[in-house]
């Protein structure tokens, strides 16, 4: 990744909430992301996530409003959204809860968020048509901007060339078929594992 | 639940080059004899040892030999003596079997130091066949003499369930009769079973003055305990600065968990000015220890390269400083 060390954000969808809560310990083990973030999880499989990330201080967000990460007792959240939302998240998250931003491939979205006082933001390529235009948002981010920056993608991934140009600080990667399978392509990607 | 230490007393005491009296002393200051009046056997009460005297200006031979001639009238605290020049081999051939046969003779006499000194002997299997059994019947000989050292060992006994059924009301008892003789793990493990509710009853204010207790003898997790503690006003006035202090004292001690707590005060501005390079440079430190957070992570990313450069070198200064205060 062309000298800078990449971590990994893992996206996990509902279907698979339950497989990572069951085995988190375990999952983290082969490779230890910087965060985990659990989509519109249900009550009771996110309680027993952040049960299981908490001993070993993994950050749980989740894509729902700052007021239920506050009530479910999760590390921040990651949303959809720019300016007024994301400034609001972080008031009622305040300064120590995380917020990300996901901000497609939009330069605005992603400076409104930054000056909202997101923690994170992520430019989202679903399709690989997008993927040179992420990798070049990401290059104009991480050269204009000391927020960090994450580049997310599903279940298609680029090459590792198209990842070592654009000098992201975090992979975000959305699971689909099994729990972990975001870890075997940070394995394989060279990223790092946090301690 | 208290971590079990089973043998960190054992150890402790193992790991000093001095005698089971001056170990218990160690780990009492308040109990501590003067020097050379070993301590707190009756017979030796009265103050002067000329034996204890030879062992403390390392002239063993001579040490040795006074023992002897004490043991040889009575005196049964020159069989502890003499029994720890054998397990330590200062003068003499080390020899194991020997300073239990000693340990032995002054145990069975009722000495208090000898017999905290074969329950070690007889729970580590040195010198004599390992029998916690019987080790917890002389740690608890000794500790029901007062003796400090054993009434912690005693306790983590109860903690383990080794030898004796576990029970935390006893574990609790024999914390307190070491926490009362200053004994600092004691007291720090008493806290936790008081913020626990674990073989008393459950009462923060008081697990918060044990921590305050333990902190100021210079517990390392005491003062991390206590710092937490006073950043959020639980069981004490909330007092930001006086818990960054306390935080700093630990961090610069190498705690991992205080470097990653002292890293976030100087984020937040909590207790300190807002100082995003000491963040990072207390967060490098922590993490190059183990320590996880992805708040602060994103916080050292987001610093600027001349802004991370100093951080890494301010942490790269406090590693070199620890290690040269450490040689």
């Amino acid at each position: 990744m062309d000298g800078k060390p990449c971590g990994l954000i893992t996206l996990i969808p509902p279907a698979l909430h339950k497989e990572w809560a069951d085995n988190l310990g375990g999952l983290a083990r082969r490779f230890r992301p910087a965060a985990l973030i659990f989509a519109e999880p249900a009550r009771d499989v996110l309680a027993q996530a952040i049960a299981a990330a908490k001993p070993l201080e993994l950050a749980v967000l989740i894509t729902a409003s700052a007021a239920e990460a506050n009530a479910a007792g999760a590390n921040g959240v990651y949303l959809h959204a720019a300016g007024a939302e994301i400034s609001k998240a972080r008031a009622e998250l305040g300064s120590s809860g995380i917020v990300g931003a996901a901000c497609g491939l939009s330069r605005h979205a992603a400076m409104e968020s930054a000056e909202a006082g997101a923690d994170f933001i992520a430019f989202d390529a679903p399709d690989p048509a997008d993927w040179d235009k992420a990798a070049e948002l990401s290059l104009w981010w991480d050269e204009i901007t000391g927020v960090p920056g994450a580049l997310a993608f599903g279940l298609a991934r680029p090459s590792i060339s198209v990842l070592s140009k654009a000098r992201p600080d975090f992979l975000l990667i959305e699971e689909s078929g099994q729990a972990g399978e975001s870890l075997t392509f940070a394995i394989e990607f060279g990223l790092q594992s946090q301690t | 639940m208290i971590r079990p230490k089973l043998l960190l007393a054992m150890l402790f005491c193992a790991g000093l080059a001095v005698s089971d009296a001056w170990c218990a002393g160690a780990a009492q200051k308040a109990a501590q004899p003067p020097k050379g009046s070993w301590s707190v056997s009756e017979v030796s009460a009265s103050g002067y040892d000329p034996a204890y005297a030879a062992y403390d200006a390392g002239k063993y031979e001579t040490a040795l030999q006074l023992a002897t001639e004490a043991a040889a009238k009575g005196e049964i605290q020159a069989n502890a003596l003499i029994g720890r020049i054998y397990e330590q081999g200062f003068g003499v051939k080390k020899d194991d079997t020997k300073a239990v046969e000693w340990y032995t003779k002054g145990a069975v006499a009722g000495d208090r130091h000898a017999q905290f000194l074969l329950g070690v002997m007889l729970a580590e299997g040195r010198g004599v066949k390992k029998d916690e059994k019987k080790a917890a019947d002389f740690f608890e000989a000794a500790a029901q003499q007062g003796h400090t050292l054993a009434a912690y060992n005693l306790a983590q006994v109860y903690v383990e369930g080794w030898a004796r059924p576990q029970d935390m009301e006893k574990v609790a008892y024999w914390l307190n009769e070491a926490a009362n003789r200053d004994h600092a793990q004691a007291i720090y493990d008493l806290a936790a079973l008081y913020r626990n509710g674990a073989g008393v009853q459950r009462d923060d204010a008081k697990a918060v003055a044990l921590f305050a207790k333990a902190a100021a003898s210079g517990h390392v997790d005491a003062q991390v305990e206590y710092a937490v503690a006073l950043a959020n006003g639980r069981g004490v006035p909330k007092n930001e600065a006086a818990a960054v202090a306390l935080l700093r004292i630990a961090a610069e001690r190498g705690n991992a968990i205080a470097q990653n707590r002292l890293a976030r005060a100087y984020s937040a501005g909590f207790g300190v000015p807002a100082d995003r390079i000491q963040a990072a440079k207390w967060h490098i430190l922590a993490r190059a220890a183990g320590e996880s957070d992805f708040k602060l992570d994103l916080m050292v990313i987001s610093l600027r390269p001349d802004e991370r450069a100093k951080a890494e070198s301010l942490a790269q200064a406090w590693r070199e400083q620890t290690a040269e205060a450490a040689r």
